[in-house]
């Protein structure tokens, strides 16, 4: 800075300077800012989509509820399917996506229709579900894959699940398959893997009842 | 030193430095600052999100009212342990921050438009059935909480239910599922039984002193005595006061006095209006023309509700002939209320220049609240003059009892001193005593406190309900000691008799067991107990002992023409033998349709919540939950 002495120094060394580096700047300064507005504009977008997704997500609820049970209400689920699919086909990678493919499953199957259920709750496996929604898809994926006569996939598929805290759930479904194919031997000790895996999460009466029922004489 | 800043702060390095501190305040506020100075205390952290000590304090608060609320007016603070609160509290908040966060993790949101819509639709926030700002915050400010906090409960709460939804309401069950629960569950089992009665064992067995001497040795430890106190205490009772007081005529003339010239001021108007508006169509001057011809058309005799139907603009009264209903002074605005009062029945007045514009306002009627007769209100004030009369004497003596009872080493010196007469209680332990004040909740945490029990002071006065105190002192304190046989030869017999009789019994059944599975039958080991058959049980009869019934579920399924013996422990301690013959598995085939659809509803409903239970261990147990 010293050598700079009279101003008229000063703004020569900067016009050259800025001769030399001036488009440089120009156009790194313009990359910054079109960077930081393409990144804002498109965490934007994701808020409106995540947004509008949350709001269909909460109609289809909504009308899932009215539209099931005892007084089912076909008007009702024909507009739950509607938003349903809506929301798989405009919102495919968002969770709510995957719910709705998982409300899907169930509304099919209320209504025996099978095929469509496991159809959906492919759809899910193969979105790229969280650890633990995998597992919940598979269970329920498992149990079709019986009702409708292939125990063995069934078993096969449960084999390869991380189970974690699902384990109890697992293992009973085991037992279930197990029993079904006549192994009473293994159903129990699958129902007793699951009965001592229960502990934390309160007592699954049914279970027990399940395992009474296939007591052994003690020796 | 100013001009060597200045001097300074030309170097490119200064202004280098200068504007990345406006840059980052910019950007990120002054909290990027003060953030990094200030160190953490959260109470917990959850991935490395913090829960904020003000959160948990919240929280607390919260739960703490609903508490009281709940308990009602006899509520007892002194059992809201702040820590046993404060705890499930942040168990909550924990719980909560991990299913935000798995929520928030998969970009589930709950946006401000949607709790605005949510807002606007709540019920509890509406007047009229539209949502009203005041109620809103009214409300809120009750459950102690601020808007902004409102809103950021209902951001979370809504995204955990959305989850929570997903799970649950997806979940379903099957035809297979079904059937299998309803074979299980209407089960009927073919049994029988006899029991082995305890008092008939009994009968057949002595004990000899020897060995209840030995049992009492084995078992010293049961049988020492149980921790107690006596307790000396004084009772401050309002109702024992009222015998003190005494409220004369005079007074009571003077309280209805003030009671009548209140009532004075109450008057109800029922007034109608027609208001002319001023607006940005119609300017002041044109208004009062309007106004002043309306009040000349009432003058000359046309119906006053008519036109306000025809001319008002408040269309909240015009509808009505412009009736506002019956309202107090002070109500209106103040030169609304001025005419309004200065009308006679019946009569128009002027038009009233307001904020609002134009008034013409008509007195339909007068309602004059009317004060109590004499003898009507003369009971009521005379208890209320007891009352706040006692109230003082209580206060006043409440003070002198905690001076007293602190400054002198025992309740003699207060007892003189305020007449009131020392009670001795019975010895009572730790789970408190008969009467109402041994057994007050406060007052057995005190009297079993270090500090009473240990030093012998007296407690502060600890106040019973609203309207008594006592303080306390610990007269005598029992420590638990062992006792000698002869203190307690009874009971040690007592409970010998029974391990023995368990014992017979125990091996009298074991045998009857070795001999059923060798071939024998039931009606054989009964001896004279009578052998009961119930063809066909199921899981909900009432007609045979419980035990019998649980157990004749376990027992394993018999085989083809033979049978399961098992033998339970009867209530009384007396046993139970039986022997399962049949198993019928439940027919799903006889449900109607009907009840199959909700069934499976019920079924489907309970899978979903142990999914949802599960996901909840499992999120809780990937997530690193630091406690501080």
């Amino acid at each position: 800075m010293s050598e700079i002495r009279t101003d008229e120094e000063q703004v020569q060394a900067l016009s050259q300077w800025w001769k030399e580096n001036g488009k440089s700047l120009i156009l790194g300064v313009g990359l910054a800012v079109a960077a930081v507005v393409g990144w804002k504009g498109w965490q934007d977008r994701q808020a409106v989509e995540a947004e509008n997704a949350s709001i269909l997500y909460q109609n289809m609820v909504e009308a899932v509820v009215s539209g099931i049970g005892p007084q089912s209400d076909d008007a009702q689920l024909a507009t739950a399917k509607h938003l349903a699919s809506q929301l798989k086909g405009d919102y495919e990678s968002t969770a709510y996506a995957k719910f709705a493919a998982l409300v899907q499953a169930r509304i099919a199957v209320d209504a025996k229709e099978y095929d469509q259920a496991l159809a959906e709750l492919d759809w899910v496996l193969t979105h790229k579900p969280t650890p633990e929604m995998q597992v919940v898809a598979s269970i329920r994926k498992a149990r079709l894959l019986a009702e409708k006569g292939s125990a063995d996939e069934a078993l096969s598929l449960l084999a390869g699940l991380k189970a974690g805290a699902f384990l109890a759930s697992v293992e009973e479904l085991k037992g279930d398959l197990l029993l079904a194919k006549g192994d009473k031997e293994a159903a129990r000790s699958a129902y007793q893997k699951a009965q001592s895996a229960t502990g934390q999460g309160g007592s699954r009466p049914l279970l027990t009842i399940k395992l009474d029922d296939l007591a052994v004489k003690e020796q | 030193m100013l001009q060597s800043i200045r001097n300074n702060s030309q170097g490119i390095i200064a202004k280098v430095i200068v504007g990345l501190i406006a840059v980052t305040f910019a950007l990120f506020g002054v909290e990027s600052l003060v953030s990094l100075t200030s160190g953490s205390n959260a109470p917990a952290t959850v991935n490395g999100e913090e829960v904020s000590e003000r959160q948990l304090l919240q929280g607390v608060e919260l739960q703490r009212r609903q508490l009281l609320n709940q308990m009602g007016e006899n509520a007892d603070p002194t059992l809201l342990d702040d820590n046993v609160i404060s705890k499930m509290v942040l168990d909550g908040l924990i719980e909560q921050a991990v299913l935000t966060q798995a929520a928030g993790a998969q970009d589930m949101v709950f946006s401000d438009r949607m709790i605005d819509q949510m807002l606007v639709s709540t019920p509890s926030f509406q007047v009229d059935g539209k949502f009203d700002r005041v109620q809103f915050e009214s409300v809120l400010r009750n459950a102690g909480l601020s808007p902004l906090m409102y809103r950021d409960l209902v951001r979370k709460e809504k995204v955990v239910e959305q989850l929570r939804t997903g799970y649950l309401l997806s979940s379903f069950s099957l035809e297979s599922d079904l059937t299998r629960v309803i074979e299980l569950d209407q089960q009927t089992r073919d049994l029988s039984y006899f029991e082995l009665d305890a008092d008939k064992v009994q009968a057949g067995i002595q004990i000899d002193e020897q060995d209840a001497k030995q049992y009492f040795d084995d078992n010293r430890a049961s049988y020492k005595t149980e921790e107690q106190v006596v307790v000396e205490y004084l009772l401050l009772d309002k109702v024992k006061m009222l015998d003190e007081v005494k409220v004369d005529d005079d007074e009571i003339q003077q309280k209805y006095q003030a009671l009548v010239d209140n009532f004075e001021g109450q008057e109800e108007r029922q007034a109608s209006h027609i208001l002319i508006e001023i607006s940005d169509s119609r300017d002041a001057g044109d208004a009062e023309t309007k106004a002043q011809d309306i009040a000349q058309r009432i003058a000359a005799g046309e119906d006053f509700a008519e036109l306000a139907k025809a001319e008002s603009d408040d269309p909240g009264s015009a509808e009505n002939g412009g009736d506002l209903g019956f309202n107090g002074k002070g109500l209106f605005v103040p030169e609304f209320d001025e005419a309004l009062f200065a009308l006679e029945k019946g009569q128009v007045s002027e038009p009233v220049l307001t904020d609002f514009g134009y008034h013409i306002i008509k007195l339909i009627d007068v309602k004059a609240t009317e004060a109590p007769s004499f003898e009507q209100a003369q009971n009521d004030i005379k208890f209320d003059l007891m009352r706040e009369k006692v109230e003082a004497i209580y206060v006043d003596r409440m003070e002198r009892l905690a001076d007293l009872s602190f400054s002198s080493g025992d309740l003699v010196e207060p007892a003189e001193a305020l007449e009131l007469e020392i009670v001795t209680s019975e010895p009572f332990t730790r789970l408190g005593g008969e009467d109402d004040i041994t057994s007050n909740n406060r007052v057995v945490a005190a009297v079993f406190g270090d500090e009473l029990l240990k030093e012998g002071v007296n407690s502060t006065p600890l106040e019973l309900d609203s309207s008594r105190a006592v303080v306390v002192r610990v007269k005598e304190h029992l420590k638990p000691r062992e006792q000698a046989y002869d203190e307690v030869s009874e009971q040690v017999n007592a409970e010998l008799l029974k391990v023995r009789v368990s014992d017979a019994l125990d091996a009298k059944v074991a045998d009857i067991l070795v001999a059923l599975n060798g071939g024998q039958t039931l009606a054989s080991q009964a001896d004279d107990s009578e052998v009961k058959s119930l063809p066909g049980v199921n899981r909900a009869q009432r007609d045979l002992p419980a035990e019998v019934l649980q157990e004749a579920f376990k027992v394993p399924h018999p085989a083809e023409g033979g049978a399961s013996y098992a033998s339970v422990v009867l209530g009384d301690g007396g046993r139970a033998v039986l022997a399962v013959t049949g198993v019928q598995q439940g027919a799903a085939g006889e449900m109607g349709e009907e009840e199959r659809t909700t069934m499976r509803a019920v079924l489907g409903s309970r899978n979903g919540q142990y999914d949802y239970q599960d996901l909840l261990t499992e999120l809780n147990a990937k997530a690193e939950v630091e406690r501080l």
